[in-house]
């Protein structure tokens, strides 16, 4: 029998801890200075992070080929519990790392251009840093509860950058809606945190791997048996718990990653920077949701894992929808983004692992590139506005035949997109492929009614391929629309390509969106980052484990292999076709696009009020808890309080009935006594006339009575 | 290492305000000056007690051997002939229970002090009464006879009353009497329950003294003590040497009362058919819980907040509050911690009960005050539910929360009243982007805010993660509340969310725009005063919040000893 | 003659100036009366002494009434006579000072 005590106790010292602080205080140093920097601000901010990047690379090139370093030490402890932190340094977190570090760099690098006319821009680098420092923290620590503390802190600091413009109303609200879909996915974080906790007792993951793969299922209960401080602790939950400590724990993913059905906060978020949502809303935070499940993977059992497929699915499905009819470039690449962490979710909850994460990194990568090109044509078209010339610059009904203008942000955004759509020699291709390849052998193994998921998994393809070049068409070729919108009396500054601030972060998001450079290949299975990262053995007791996708046999990969690339690649291809038609310079729609206020058409509008799930939070269950939250202060302070004044007042109206009798009953009889005798006295008093003749007469009176009747 | 430090701390306000009392009414401004000082003084006596406190000792709850600092003395006793004798004593000490919440108590009332310079009219009164009420504050977290207890207890009402009748707001005689009259119904069943205990339990070391068994206190070893019980016990003790005794820590003891006794552990008394134990913990319950604030029992506190000026507010959210939550622990949970498991249910449901409905009132406020006033009945439905749970990870939740609640409320009616200073007006809907006009003010509202709804690196999380584990564990450990309770009572940290994020985003994000023009003057962004007051809290919210164990290591052995003697009962 | 007769006579003398006592304003003639009523008083007197031939104790009283009475006069005399000054009347009806 293991004892926990053993399993989380202190490491011996290790000089990784100060890289590894060092990584941590860097962005953190850069969020407490640049207040008081000021001007040079932006480029402290920039550096401190290009020294974040340089250790990370470091410390990838360092530790590239360990099985993973842990430090680990004791935080505090309550009763004779301990709880630690830990630090694993692993070829996740070192890919992690440096993916985080390096995009993160470029978006500091690209904000120096995007915000140079912003007085607050102190602040924004600050907060800069202390996402980069709260990011960092999720992928360093091995702990779930550091994990769910700097899963709250991105939240933060999300919160913050997305209200970065807090004077706009509609920036604010986005931040709240944000925060609070983040909280509500959070409450089962904890609720997982709770489950774990009291079976384990730690919320170190290499303790909850180790006491997870000694747990067994007895009688249908959870039973976790191990020593403690050389006591036998024997916990046991029903079974359900176990499941439901995964759904729990992902429910937070569900918040973080955008998931259906808490997704809604990823578009409002978009008020945000645009170099904000490439950093946070599209390559890193929202990504740590995925990530988190990565940690927690081996202790998700099959039931779990059904829930996170399906939620996967869906959410993919609905995005994709949704982004087809969007007027606004970042909220078309918002939704973009919900449905890419979709299949990222999809890959997790079908038990493929690296595929997942590797979609991740591919992902980060080509979408990060594709916000900054938007950010870029948004920041070069908001300099043609002035006070005659107003417009959304976000709008792609002002764009169209931007090529001309800014050659190098359409190649740019070109080479990002067909990662996007999903085209060969681009490293998206190679990672959904592998997502799709996984789900197609996961639901041949599973079979039933699972066979939904595949549909919507290779629809998504078709619309995603659909959608991103219906962005390119409308965007990019034909004319120039914004001419013709504007007053006539007003002429435009010329639209000019970006700066090299601009460029260049640009430029190289857009190689690393190459195939090329995950090696040169047509498999996912053949690059390197597959060599790195395996998928792991789910370490839940037996009957409630999911199989294992490595278990299956070989063949089946390679019979589906050539059909799933096959009908992907169609898909793509046919999605790219019919956007050429509906949408090339001078098609059907692009010709009545522009004048639409919002789309024609059920399907459209589905679309574009994306299934109407804002509305039915925002319309009909907010409502109803503000109305409910009126009620229960109406009570509060009608009834409850009421009923305390009522009972105050019931006393004075008591005691005022008692001073009544009182005064009128006791104090009465005594008034009632005095007065008899008064009246008494008043009657005897009038027999004293004052006059002597009557007194002699009374006494003559007297006397005769007394003779009468002493005589008979 | 200073002998009575204890008395000290506790009688350097009473001092304060005599000094008060003696200066002529025309030095106005030395008044403030005084309590400042008494208060530092206090301030500092305290940190030395923590500082001086021994974390290693350990011990169940109802052993003095775990108590420090201890100052004894006899006050009086009352020769009671064949009935015996009884005894009341100036008996104070801190264990881990009460050692946090002392300096809690040190801390909060020197910044009342501080953000009492803004008081304008009849400042002699008002300081006079201010260092009266800390000297009672301070003196019921250490008291540890029931008696001098109560006393403490009681005498906080009547500066309070004041404090709230004469410098309150609008409706002060309303809210004030509201106050005064809802703490005493609490205080009327704890009495009640008092003198019920006093009838049951004798002091084992008095009477041994009585009956000559012993010569002097030294002689009082635990083997002696357990045979004076056991002779207590057999009824060989003659009765009038049996010395009767409100000591808190002989309560917690079963075998403190005396046979046949009526809230002895197996006399069964019975009142109404039910065992007097369980309404005479009952009775305690609801008479903490009143102060606590519970549902249904809050009503009072959105009145007096609203009305007391702003220390007033800060010491009442920051202190009082947390003498309900002490109080259950140090009596109610330890004398019947039979009863307690009893009712863990009722008590986990009401504590779950008062986080959401408090929550969901917080929701609906238009007074910034009133808001904060729910959102504190939210939180403290945590020590309920903390409690309620018997684990040591829900006690130790729970005093935390007290703790950092106390921080974390303080600082939050600060903040408040530094807007109240300003425009003497709290409506939520009256502003809006006051970030544009008061950014260093919105940045310590924001922080306090999210310290509040529970964000991690500040105190508040951690109170809370450790309530929801301990809540969670209780099922398994010990059977207290169900599972669903906590994951429940999760739902709280929405709705907390819910109401801070809205108000911040109503008052401070947006346009800048007031209600009132002439405000615009007024709003000033936070001064010299307001910084040294505000920012000691923010750096203790955060310092315990990123390193808890500078207090659980204090309190740990404590909380053991106390999680130790509910569990020894239970079985 | 007859003591009867005497006495009859007696009798309507005292209550003659009974009458005057009671029915007169006059405080002059209210002393009148009881000047009468005690002469009747000692009509009898006198009348009965008839039958004590040895000590005449009928006619002593009698002597003794007739002194009292003169006193009596005087005194209440006197009286009126300040009672008149201090109300300036006498008219028993007007002075009712005594009267509850």
């Amino acid at each position: 029998m293991i004892d926990l005590n053993d399993i989380i106790s202190t490491t011996e010292f290790n000089p990784l801890i100060y890289w590894i602080i060092a990584l941590m205080a860097i962005p953190l140093l850069s969020f407490f200075t640049t207040t008081f920097l000021k001007k040079i601000a932006p480029i402290w901010g920039t550096l401190l992070l290009g020294v974040n990047l340089s250790i990370s690379i470091y410390l990838a090139s360092q530790y590239w080929d360990t099985t993973g370093v842990s430090i680990r030490g004791n935080w505090f402890s309550i009763g004779d519990t301990q709880l630690t932190y830990s630090f694993l340094i692993d070829q996740l977190a070192l890919i992690m790392l440096v993916v985080v570090n390096f995009i993160s760099v470029l978006v500091h690098f690209f904000s120096m251009e995007y915000m140079r006319h912003d007085e607050n821009k102190p602040r924004y680098f600050g907060l800069l840093g202390l996402f980069t420092f709260s990011m960092l923290g999720i992928i360093l620590f091995y702990d779930l509860l550091f994990i769910f503390i700097f899963w709250e802190l991105v939240g933060l600091s999300s919160f913050l950058l997305i209200g970065f413009w807090f004077e706009k109303k509609s920036a604010s609200l986005a931040a709240n809606k944000a925060f609070i879909m983040n909280r509500i996915g959070d409450l089962g974080f904890i609720t997982g945190l709770m489950i774990l906790y009291s079976q384990f007792q730690t919320f170190d993951l290499e303790g909850i791997k180790s006491l997870t793969v000694l747990s067994s299922i007895e009688d249908g209960n959870w039973v976790a048996e191990y020593f403690k401080n050389g006591e036998l602790v024997r916990n046991g939950l029903d079974g359900r718990w176990l499941s439901a400590a995964g759904i729990a724990l992902f429910c937070g993913a569900v918040g973080k990653s955008a998931q259906f059905p808490l997704q809604v906060w990823l578009p409002d978020a978009m008020e945000g920077p645009t170099p904000v949502s490439a950093l946070i809303h599209a390559a890193t935070m929202v990504a740590a949701g995925v990530f988190m499940i990565a940690r927690i993977f081996v202790i998700l059992d099959a039931q779990a894992l059904e829930v996170v497929a399906v939620v996967g699915a869906i959410t993919a499905f609905m995005a994709a929808v949704a982004a087809f009819s969007q007027f606004d470039i970042k909220k078309v690449l918002a939704y973009s983004t919900i449905s890419q962490l979709g299949y990222m979710v999809l890959a997790m909850g079908v038990g493929a692992y690296t595929a997942g994460l590797f979609h991740l990194v591919t992902h980060a990568m080509f979408k990060a590139g594709l916000f900054l090109s938007a950010g870029t044509i948004i920041h070069q078209l908001h300099q043609l506005e002035d006070k005659d010339i107003n417009f959304d610059p976000q709008d792609m009904r002002v764009m169209g035949g931007l090529r001309k203008y800014m050659p190098v942000t359409f190649i740019c955004f070109l080479i990002c997109a067909l990662a996007l759509a999903g085209l060969p020699g681009f490293s998206g291709f190679l990672s959904k492929d592998a997502i799709l390849l996984n789900t197609a052998v996961w639901i041949d193994e599973k079979g039933g009614g699972f066979y939904f998921i595949e549909v919507l998994a290779f629809a998504t393809v078709l619309i995603t391929a659909f959608y991103t070049f219906r962005m390119i068409f409308l965007v990019f070729t034909g004319d120039f629309r914004l001419p013709k919108l504007i007053p006539a009396n007003t002429t435009l500054k010329p639209l000019q390509e970006g700066n090299i601030f601009l460029q260049l972060p640009m430029i190289l998001l857009a190689i690393g969106s190459l195939s090329v450079i995950f090696g040169f290949t047509m498999k996912a299975e053949n690059t390197w980052f597959y060599s790195l990262i395996q998928d792991p053995i789910f370490l839940v007791p037996e009957s409630y484990a999911a199989f294992n996708l490595m278990d299956l046999p070989h063949e089946w990969f390679e019979n589906l292999h050539f059909r799933v690339l096959a009908i992907s690649i169609a898909l793509a291809l046919s999605g790219v076709v019919i956007a050429y038609f509906l949408f090339r310079p001078g098609a059907k729609f692009s010709a009545s696009f522009v004048e639409q206020r919002e789309p024609i058409g059920v399907i459209a509008q589905i679309s574009f009020y994306h299934w109407y799930q804002n509305a039915l939070y925002e319309k009909i269950i907010l409502k109803f808890i503000l109305w409910k939250v009126k009620r229960i202060a109406w009570f509060d302070r009608v009834i409850l309080d009421g009923f305390i004044n009522f009972i105050a007042k019931f006393q004075v109206v008591f005691a005022h009935l008692i001073a009544w009798f009182d005064r009128n009953i006791i104090d009465g009889f005594v008034h009632l006594t005095t007065y008899t005798t008064g009246r008494v006295g008043q009657l005897t008093r009038s027999v004293q006339s004052g006059n002597v003749q009557a007194y002699i007469m009374a006494a003559l009176a007297f006397l005769i009575l007394m003779l009468i009747w002493l005589l008979f | 290492m200073i002998e009575n430090l204890l008395t000290y701390i506790i009688f350097t306000p009473l001092l304060g305000a005599l000094v008060v009392l003696l200066l002529p009414q025309s030095k106005t401004s030395s008044f403030k000056w005084v309590a400042l000082v008494a208060l530092g003084v206090t301030l500092v006596l305290s940190v030395l007690a923590v500082t001086s406190f021994d974390a290693t000792v350990e011990g169940l709850t109802n052993s003095e051997e775990q108590l420090q600092l201890v100052d004894k003395a006899e006050w009086f006793s009352v020769e009671l002939g064949s009935l015996g004798k009884f005894s009341v004593d100036y008996f104070v000490g801190v264990d881990g229970l009460n050692l946090s919440l002392l300096l809690l108590a040190a801390i909060v009332l020197f910044i009342g002090a501080i953000s009492s310079f803004g008081i304008k009219q009849k400042q002699k009164g008002y300081f006079g009464l201010y260092l009266l009420l800390s000297t009672s504050v301070l003196g019921c977290f250490v008291a540890l006879d029931f008696f001098l207890f109560y006393l403490f207890f009681e005498f906080m009402l009547l500066p309070m009353y004041f404090l709230i009748g004469i410098w309150g707001g609008p409706k002060r005689e309303y809210a004030a009497i509201k106050f005064f009259l809802y703490t005493l119904v609490g205080s009327i069943l704890i009495l009640i329950v008092m003198i019920g205990l006093y009838n049951s339990v004798y002091d084992p070391v008095k009477t041994g003294l009585e009956a000559g068994v012993i010569e002097n206190v030294s002689e009082a070893s635990p083997d002696m003590i357990s045979s004076i019980q056991y002779a207590v016990q057999a009824g060989q003790m003659e009765s009038e040497n049996i010395v009767k005794s409100f000591n808190m820590i002989s309560m917690a003891d079963d075998a403190n009362y005396l046979p046949d006794s009526f809230l002895g552990k197996n006399s069964y008394g019975e009142i109404f058919g039910q065992s007097a134990r369980w309404i005479a913990f009952l009775a305690l319950l609801i008479g903490f819980a009143i102060k606590l604030p519970a549902f249904p029992f809050h009503t009072w506190l959105p009145d007096a907040h609203v009305e007391a000026p702003t220390a007033v507010s800060v010491v009442l959210a920051g202190i009082l509050l947390k003498i309900g939550g002490y109080g259950i622990i140090r009596t109610a949970f330890s004398f019947f911690p039979d009863s307690a498991f009893h009712y863990s249910w009722l008590i986990g449901f009401f504590g779950l009960f008062s986080i959401l409905y408090g929550a969901m009132n917080a929701l609906a406020q238009k007074d910034l005050k009133r808001l904060i006033a729910y959102s504190s009945v939210s939180h403290m439905g945590f020590v309920l539910l903390g409690l309620a749970a018997m684990t040591v990870e829900g006690v130790t939740g729970a005093i935390y929360q007290m703790f950092s609640h106390g921080l974390i409320s303080s600082m939050l009616f600060l903040l408040v009243g530094v807007l109240y200073d300003r425009t003497h007006d709290r409506g939520i809907e009256n502003y809006g982007g006051l970030a544009s006009k008061m950014p260093k003010f919105t940045i310590l509202i924001t922080i306090a805010f999210f310290a509040s709804l529970g964000l991690p690196g500040f105190s508040g999380f951690i109170a809370e993660l450790m309530v929801f584990i301990g809540a969670f564990k209780s099922s398994t450990v010990i059977g207290a509340i169900p599972y669903w309770m906590p994951v429940v009572a999760t739902l709280g940290l929405v709705l907390g969310a819910g109401y801070y994020l809205w108000t911040l985003q109503r008052m401070f994000f947006g346009k800048f725009w007031v209600k009132d023009k002439a405000w615009r003057e007024t709003l000033v962004d936070l001064n010299a005063r307001e910084y040294v007051m505000l920012v000691p809290l923010v750096i203790l919210i955060i310092w315990f919040g990123i390193y808890p164990a500078t207090l659980l290591d204090l309190i740990n052995n404590s909380v053991e000893g106390f999680t130790q003697l509910l569990i020894l009962s239970v079985e | 003659m007859p003591l009867n007769t005497i006495l009859l006579l007696g009798a309507a003398l005292f209550c003659v100036g009974l009458a005057v006592v009671v029915t007169r304003k006059n405080a002059i003639a209210v002393l009148i009366g009881i000047e009468l009523m005690l002469n009747a008083a000692n009509l009898n007197l006198v009348a009965f002494s008839r039958f004590d031939a040895v000590e005449f104790q009928g006619q002593i009283f009698a002597l003794f009434v007739i002194t009292v009475a003169a006193a009596e006069a005087a005194v209440a005399l006197a009286i009126v006579i300040k009672v008149y000054q201090h109300f300036q009347t006498a008219n028993l009806d007007k002075i009712n000072e005594l009267k509850g």
